[in-house]
């Protein structure tokens, strides 16, 4: 089938013709822009879905622009692991569309929401491209978009905090790609080839004849990814624009956009990089102990917190760590529970936030010590919350115990047992902190003080969606753990 | 010596596949769930319901009975929870899932009365259905994943049964009894990691020969992991804390069943999983002689600690709890015995196995009891209580059955399991001539003695002496209340008196399952707990147990306090706790004040740099004055040069007249000369004239033109001065501007110091991790 084999480019081009509709349909017809979002978003889902069992079926394949062979052309691929990803990316993003068409109308002005929603499609777009390009130069320039994008859905809320934060994040990030620019040319200046696979072949030859571009290039990548990802100690960002922003785009930040730097960093790795490079250099070695201090950072900061959202933020830091840490393990089962942890992190994250962005709509309430009984008032929000927090935790029946599994297994595979102790320690201290909010909330002895209002309807289904996907990666994960552990066989 | 007793040749054991084992689990789960659903009122319905469940259970177990004494029964779901669910039920696993199923009826029958008075029925029945399928997946499960599972789901749910009061106490317990749950549920998945990686599977086989570097951080983590639960010393500091709070009902499920679970398990790893399919090697031996020596001696001190803590105590159920902890070292002693003697550990097994069927009977019974007497007096003191055995006569006489059990009276069912652990303490004595053992043994008697001590302070405190005023009225027990603790007597009563039926129909079957043999497995078949030997033993424990409570209740040394410093808690918790969280604290700050320094730094930093910029302005300023002025200059030297190259045309146009003329005169002279040389000659001098006369044409033009040139020229050095003049009033315009600008910069710096600063900062984070990142790799490239 023709359409079919057009499928990667369709998947990005219907966002970005969505972004571009939506904010002038919005002028006339509020309502209708917003099905147009969720439409061009569902569409979007399908054709991942296609995508995948087309994958499935026939093997991965490679997409040209415009029938230009690589060396000259862009390239797109689809294989297993990228598609993963993608479904992963779209399905994500509306689901938590489903949510902010609610909520947006309670944090913006309206004149705003329409450009809301171009910025929303335009940064699925940019990821959906992230998660298939195979050049590192079209990498570029959708980071690019993806930073810009995600800055700004921080920054119209409009207010001091929110300014404030958008323009940290905004520099921060601009170094990040300007890092990530300088990598590539140095790259390009020894081999001539963006092109993954080109790249990869070039460079065997390339590492011994060129070491200080190469070398070079590999320490701005790792810094460039670990600033935009939120790596341990380039995570300064992070906490207030994720807690500062609306909460869809607190959702969509902590739950896919970090995601997706991470996973750039994991192709880098796999698919650029030559095997020898990653053995003869201490790049995983790295990545392995800044996610190590990554997690138990992020959870140490994140007891200290007092407010809720940026206690999920601090939070991040920590659950982000875990994916890097299954890239730096270097071992198949230890990646095949980082990326796993992708997925169940963000969906359990964006739940969370949604959660916290559905309390904070609800009774205004920001502070944890606030929160004593208000289980009882909104019960089903705070099921959520707890539900969230148990994957978090890494309780059985949900998703963050598989991938925990995964990566300890993968540490002991290779006979690091410190860094299972590491995994088990942030357990318990996720434990320590999200526990007493949960039990508060629901035993304590207070009644809540506040005044709350009823939670559309909409948000309350977006939440019971979200504890369901969380419970399926948790009950029903060995088909995409298959899928995973096929897939990442081919790096070993 | 098999050939002696060739009836119990090893029988081949078969494996039946039935869903029963998933249904008895999944549906307490799922109506555990529902019952929260149930309307308030339906209070009927409710307590309907939750008892049809726990006895379908009862059933379901019953009913596995036959299968089970000829083999396993098993079930599984394939990918569930990424490993699957496994259940496979031995004889040892029935055992504990029968004990749990019929206590956990008698708890529900019992509840009813009990809960009447208390608040949140709804969430309490619920709750207590959840944790039974829960507890039941635990002993059903057939690898240590799938127990991993009901584990964590059994803490999580108990949790709630325990902080069913909300108030501080309780949250407090509670709190802490979550904490330790996960801990040791993180302590247990790691020892079930460990083990998959190193042997590729978590079933619960003998496994011994394929462990080999960290099979001592595996038995540590497992026992710390069910030890949390089970409540050895030095971890059972939740457990007087947690039982007391709960509710009555639950804290007999706590005391009774749900601590067994952790000896369940600890019963699982010592004895399955740390032995070899094939007789092992002399040096396994000796691992398994150390470990289950250590295991032994943790018994030891938990029995010894407990028994002590509870005579120390003044309130019922905390003198009960301490018990449990007592209880369960036997138990622990008993396994490790088994664990230490081999192939030959058979009596400590049974004895271990016996005890957990009796533990669970007497305590769970006796929470009841003391449940009934909180129901009607709402006290558990036992300072405000007394003369009860005129005021309840029932219980009086059933709790007096139930400490008879516990202090190991011949006749009652304490008795056979507390010689079985003695016997294999004396096996042990037998075998190994070691003073350690024997100085166990002095310790087993001991507490022994002390058992009956606290329950002689318990029973005479709560039912003999005067009758406090305020308790003084009639009291009603009601039918429920009354079935429940009669049954839990008569079961007492009835393995108390047929000893050897349990014995011989169920745990004997067990331990042949477990491959034990040689004297302690002959001596097991026909044990006779009637003989004098084991009564002499009890005889020596009445008499020390009476020489240590009368002169201590006439001194009153069991009512002394001992220090809050020298608890566990206060030793080892405390401390521990409080610098790990001072210390993680401490760190965060530290960190997070030196990113302050740093920011201030980098601040200072970026407003030096910020005026170097305005300097550096100046000087573009300058700079461009400076070139308006250089560039006026060059405009009016190129006029000058324009001129004189006029100049130079017109005097070349000059000279080339001239010559036009001179060679006219040539010519007439020429002509003069040549007049006779003929026409043609003269011809070519017609010619050559024109030729000079277009020259001189040429000549013209070309003057003209450079005339031309040098005026356009001249234009375009005065549109050129003006442009310049423009680009020098500009840039001075500019630069105004841009002082204005740094004016209102440093204005709204003053106003919002964060931009330089917080940026300048992340940008020498990010700097200075690129750095390090790059002194590694190429520290690592180098070779």
């Amino acid at each position: 089938m023709v359409l079919a084999d057009q499928l990667p480019v369709l998947i990005v081009i219907t966002p970005l013709i969505g972004a571009f509709l939506a904010p002038l349909i919005y002028r006339r017809h509020e309502k209708a822009s917003g099905y147009l979002v969720l439409l061009s978003l569902l569409l979007s889902v399908v054709m991942a879905v296609f995508l995948l069992i087309k994958v499935r079926r026939d093997g991965p394949y490679f997409y040209q622009m415009g029938n230009w062979p690589p060396p000259w052309g862009i390239e797109y691929v689809a294989d297993p692991l990228r598609v993963f990803m993608l479904l992963v990316v779209v399905a994500i993003s509306l689901w938590i569309f489903l949510f902010a068409i609610e909520d947006l109308q309670h944090e913006l002005r309206r004149t705003v929401i329409g450009w809301y929603y171009a910025l929303y499609l335009l940064l699925v777009a940019s990821m959906a491209a992230i998660t298939m390009t195979n050049d590192l130069f079209n990498l570029f320039v959708f980071m690019e978009i993806c930073a810009i994008t995600s800055c700004a859905i921080i920054t119209v809320k409009e207010d001091r905090e929110c300014l404030e934060a958008g323009f940290k994040y905004l520099i921060l990030s601009a170094m990040g790609t300007g890092c990530f620019l300088l990598g590539v040319a140095l790259l390009y200046m020894v081999t001539g080839q963006l092109n993954f696979g080109f790249l990869q072949q070039e460079l065997t030859a390339a590492v011994i004849n060129y070491p200080l571009n190469v070398f070079t290039a590999a320490a701005l990548f790792i810094v460039a990814f670990g600033t935009k990802a939120a790596l341990f100690p380039l995570h300064v960002w992070l906490p207030d624009a994720h807690a500062s922003a609306p909460s869809p785009s607190s959702a969509m930040l902590s739950g896919l956009v970090i995601k997706i730097y991470a996973f750039s960093l994991f192709v880098i790795f796999y698919r650029v990089f030559p095997r020898s490079l990653l053995d003869s250099l201490p790049l995983s070695e790295i990545v392995l102990w800044l996610a190590a201090f990554g997690v138990m950072f992020g959870s140490v900061y994140a007891m200290l917190q007092t407010d809720l959202k940026k206690m999920l933020a601090y939070s991040s830091i920590g659950q982000i760590a875990f994916i890097f840490m299954g890239i730096g393990l270097d071992q198949r089962l230890a990646l095949v529970g980082g990326l796993y942890h992708i997925a169940v992190h963000a969906i359990t994250k964006a739940m969370l936030f949604m959660a916290a962005g559905a309390i904070i709509y609800a009774t205004g309430v920001r502070r944890i010590s606030d929160m004593n009984g208000i289980g009882r008032v909104m019960p089903l929000v705070l099921v959520a919350f707890t539900v969230g927090s148990a994957s978090m935790i890494g309780i059985p029946g949900t998703g963050g115990l598989i991938s925990k599994w995964y990566l300890a297994l993968g540490a002991l595979e290779i006979g690091r047992s410190l860094f299972v102790l590491v995994i088990l320690l942030s357990s318990l201290l996720n434990a320590i902190y999200y526990m007493p909010i949960v039990i508060n909330a629901f035993m304590s002895q207070d009644d809540f003080a506040c005044q709350v209002k009823e939670v559309p309807k909409v948000l309350q289904s977006a939440l019971v969606i979200g504890m369901i996907f969380v419970v399926i990666t948790g009950i029903f994960s060995r088909p995409l753990t298959l899928l995973l552990e096929e897939a990442v066989t081919v790096f070993f | 010596m098999f050939a002696a007793a060739p009836e119990h040749l090893p029988k081949v054991y078969q494996v039946y596949y039935s869903s029963t084992v998933l249904w008895v689990t999944l549906v307490p789960l799922l109506t555990g769930v529902g019952l929260y659903f149930l309307k308030d009122s339906w209070e009927n319905a409710r307590k309907a319901l939750a008892l049809i469940i726990s006895l379908f259970s009862l059933t379901g177990v019953t009913a596995l009975l036959p299968m089970v004494l000829n083999g396993t029964v098993s079930f599984d779901l394939l990918d569930f929870m990424q490993l699957g669910l496994y259940f496979k039920v031995d004889l040892i696993g029935w055992i504990f899932a029968f004990l749990i199923t019929l206590v956990w009826s008698l708890a529900t029958i019992f509840s009813f009365t009990y809960m009447d008075l208390e608040h949140n029925r709804r969430r309490f029945y619920s709750v207590l259905i959840f944790t039974l399928g829960a507890t039941l997946g635990v002993v059903l499960a057939g690898d240590f994943f799938t127990l991993f599972l009901f584990f964590e789901l059994m803490t999580l749910s108990s949790f709630i049964l325990v902080i069913h009061e909300q108030n501080l106490e309780s949250m407090k317990a509670g709190i802490l009894y979550l904490y330790l749950g996960i801990a040791g549920g993180l302590a247990l998945l790691f020892a079930i990691m460990l083990l998959y990686s190193a042997t590729g599977s978590v079933a619960i086989v003998p496994v011994l020969d394929q462990l080999t570097a960290n099979r001592t951080l595996i038995y540590i983590l497992f026992l710390v992991g069910f030890g949390i639960k089970a409540g050895l010393v030095p971890l059972h500091i939740w457990l007087p804390l947690a039982h007391p709070v709960a509710p009555s009902p639950a804290s007999a499920l706590l005391s009774g069943i749900m601590i067994k679970t952790g000896a369940y398990g600890i019963l699982r790893v010592s004895l399955i999983l740390f032995s070899s399919p094939t007789e092992s090697g002399t040096k396994d031996l000796n691992y398994l002689f150390a470990m289950g020596n250590a295991l032994m001696w943790i018994g030891i001190v938990t029995m010894l600690a407990g028994a002590v803590m509870a005579l120390l105590q003044g309130n019922m159920k905390r003198i009960l709890a301490y018990s449990s902890v007592s209880q369960i070292g036997y138990i622990a002693t008993g396994i490790g015995a088994a664990m230490f003697m081999g192939v030959g550990g058979a009596m400590g097994f049974a004895g271990a196995v016996y005890h957990i069927i009796n533990h669970a009977f007497f305590k769970a019974g006796l929470f009841m009891m003391v449940g009934t007497i909180y129901i009607y007096t709402h006290e558990l003191e036992l300072s405000r209580l007394g003369g009860m055995l005129k005021k309840m006569p029932l219980v009086a006489v059933t709790f007096l059955v139930a400490a008879f059990g516990i202090a190991g009276v011949p006749g009652f069912n304490g008795y056979p399991s507390k010689t079985l652990v003695h016997d294999a303490l004396l096996v042990a004595i037998k075998y190994n001539d070691l003073i350690s053992l024997e100085i166990a043994e002095k310790i087993f008697t001991l507490t022994s003695a002390l058992t009956i001590c606290y329950f002689i302070k318990l029973f005479r405190g709560v039912f003999l002496g005067p009758v406090p005023e305020k308790l003084d009225r009639d009291y009603q027990l009601t039918p429920s209340t009354i079935a429940v603790l009669s049954s839990f007597a008569l079961i007492i009563v009835a393995i108390g008196l047929f000893p050897n039926l349990i014995l011989e129909r169920i745990i004997v079957p067990a331990a042949e399952m477990l491959k034990y043999e040689g004297y302690a497995m002959d001596h097991l078949y026909h044990f006779n707990f009637f003989e004098w030997h084991p009564l002499e033993a009890m005889i020596i424990v009445a008499a020390l147990a009476l020489i240590i409570y009368i002169p201590g209740a006439y001194r009153r040394w069991f009512d002394w306090k001992p220090p809050s410093w020298l608890s566990i808690y206060a030793l080892i918790y405390q401390p521990v706790t409080h610098y790990l969280m001072a210390f993680t604290c401490r760190t965060g700050v530290i960190v997070d004040s030196s990113v302050d320094k740093a920011y201030d730094r980098s601040g200072s930093i970026a407003r030096s740099w910020c005026s170097f910029i305005g300097d550096f302005d100046q000087g573009l300023d300058q700079f461009y004055l400076k070139w308006g002025v250089i560039g006026r200059k060059l405009a009016d030297r190129s006029r000058d040069m324009d001129t004189k190259i006029d100049q130079f045309y017109e005097k070349s146009g000059a000279t080339a007249r001239k010559l036009a003329d001179k060679s006219a005169d040539m010519d007439s002279a020429l002509d003069k000369a040549y007049l006779k040389t003929g026409q043609a000659a003269r011809k070519l001098a017609d010619k050559s004239a024109d030729m000079d006369s277009a020259l001189d044409k040429a000549y013209l033009k070309t003057g003209q033109a450079a005339q031309k040139l040098a005026k356009q020229s001249n234009d375009l050095d005065r549109a050129l001065n003006v442009v310049y003049d423009q680009a020098g009033q500009k840039a001075r315009e500019e630069m105004e501007k841009r002082l204005e600008n740094r004016q209102v910069k440093d204005r709204s710096k003053e106003q919002s110091r964060w931009t330089t600063k917080n940026l300048s900062f992340d940008n020498l984070l990010l700097m200075l991790v690129l750095g390090v990142v790059l002194l590694i790799i190429f520290y690592f490239g180098r070779s």
